[in-house]
């Protein structure tokens, strides 16, 4: 009987440790199971961000570069603008006052800055789906190349949902745009103005711009100054400026 | 020359800050308004509606009235006919339209919560969610008033990439499994030993 009963409290040991092994074993399969989970939303969760910001990058930059064009390379006027026409003075005082390529990249910037959070508008769709985003200072950097240009967002954001949270910090993409090589086309046209600054050199302004695939229009304003309006055929873009010659 | 020189240099004037505008695309159908899309975008220059009897309010978190522009939705139309032989003039009128698109510019405020457009009645004609344009001040974000997390629920559309639909749900399901587990162990050992006791009785 002893035996028997010895026999019995093994068996009911080991269908005890046998159940244990079974709970730990079911316990981490399920904990792993989470853990790639996890995984697999995190990334999914920051793609989805990381588009929407890109896409509303890419939106804004469109638009910065051709609300900059149509200011003669500005977001924000220089002193030396006209007012009503809300344009700048490329030629004034015999001088050329082209926008350098630096303020071009920096008054892009500045647009860019500015306007991204009426496209991003608080991630106001991913709030409505339940996360919680915090959102810091946009800083932009630009780079001017001769057919496309390239917007580096630095914008902090933190994205948290349940006990997920992830950090997104860069973001980056190209706007097809020949605004750089208007800009060269324009440059090297008041060098030849400045040679000879008594009258309009309209061969130094077409030829370039036939070379470079645009097309000019000429419009006087008033008796000293001329609107130039630099018209790219490739991608549809205007640069406009204006020029003042000294009326002796 | 002096006096030349001050006159040029003042009309050269430094621009202020720019401007920035909600642009609404008003669709008029036979006294009803809708709008069809809404953005906020910068101008260097101060946009100004031609001006008539609809009024647009903007409406800041704490229902103070922040700004009201007063505009035109131009429905009536004058023409002329002209004779194509002689050139003169023969015929003319007034037309009446009943459908008409047109773009409303009104002032961009940080703390704007809705626009509410009325017609020449003072009946409110429209009313445009425009929280999710809001950017919060700091002591805006510390008033209750101001909620942060708000999101914009409008019907029209607003200039906003499309979002890609994730569904990151995770149900906790771990420590429910790991307590039927400990609970099925435990029933079983309080079985074992009452087998157990139930044969040293015997």
């Amino acid at each position: 009987m002893k035996r028997q009963g010895q026999v019995t409290i093994f068996v009911i040991a080991g269908i005890i440790i046998l159940t244990l092994i079974g709970a730990i074993l079911a316990f981490r399969t399920t904990i792993i199971k989470e853990e790639i989970k996890q995984e697999e939303v995190a990334p999914l969760l920051s793609t989805s961000i990381q588009e929407y910001v890109e896409s509303c990058i890419q939106k804004s930059g469109e638009e910065a570069l051709l609300f900059v064009a149509q200011h003669g390379g500005y977001y924000q006027l220089p002193e030396l603008a006209e007012q009503e026409l809300l344009l700048p003075y490329y030629f004034y005082g015999n001088k050329s006052h082209v926008v350098s390529r630096e303020e071009l990249e920096k008054q892009i910037s500045r647009y860019m800055d500015d306007n991204l959070f009426f496209c991003i508008r608080n991630f106001a769709p991913f709030r409505k789906a339940g996360y919680e985003i915090k959102q810091e200072e946009v800083s932009t950097s630009i780079t001017v190349l001769p057919e496309r240009v390239v917007f580096d967002v630095t914008f902090p954001i933190t994205v948290t949902q349940d006990a997920l949270s992830k950090q997104l910090l860069f973001f980056s993409r190209n706007v097809q745009s020949r605004i750089g090589t208007m800009r060269e086309v324009v440059t090297d046209f008041m060098a030849e103005q400045e040679k000879d600054a008594t009258a309009l050199c309209v061969s130094c302004l077409v030829n370039p711009a036939i070379e470079a695939d645009m097309r000019t229009e000429i419009t006087p304003v008033r008796n000293d100054t001329i609107k130039i309006i630099l018209i790219d055929e490739k991608i549809p873009y205007e640069f406009i400026f204006l020029n003042q010659y000294y009326v002796g | 020359m002096l006096i030349l020189g001050i006159v040029l240099l003042c009309s050269f004037s430094v621009f202020a800050d720019i401007n920035h505008y909600y642009k609404i695309d008003l669709l008029y159908n036979q006294g009803n308004l809708s709008y069809q899309n809404l953005a906020v975008q910068p101008s260097p220059q101060q946009l100004q509606n031609p001006e008539g009897r609809y009024i647009a309010e903007v409406v800041s978190y704490d229902n103070k009235i922040l700004n009201l522009t007063f505009f035109v939705i131009p429905l009536t139309v004058f023409y002329d006919r002209a004779d194509p032989e002689t050139g003169e003039l023969n015929d003319g009128g007034v037309i009446t339209l009943q459908r008409l698109q047109t773009d409303l510019y009104v002032p961009y405020y940080a703390n704007a919560k809705e626009i509410n457009i009325y017609d020449q009645e003072l009946i409110k004609k429209l009313s445009i969610d425009v929280s999710s344009y809001a950017q919060a001040t700091k002591e805006q974000k510390a008033s209750p008033a101001f909620p942060e997390a708000e999101t914009a629920p409008s019907a029209a559309k607003e200039e906003t990439p499309e979002l890609p639909i994730i569904e990151p749900k995770i149900k906790p399901k771990t420590k429910i499994l790991l307590g039927v587990l400990i609970g099925i162990v435990m029933i079983l050992t309080l079985v074992a030993l009452l087998l157990i006791l139930k044969r040293r009785i015997k």
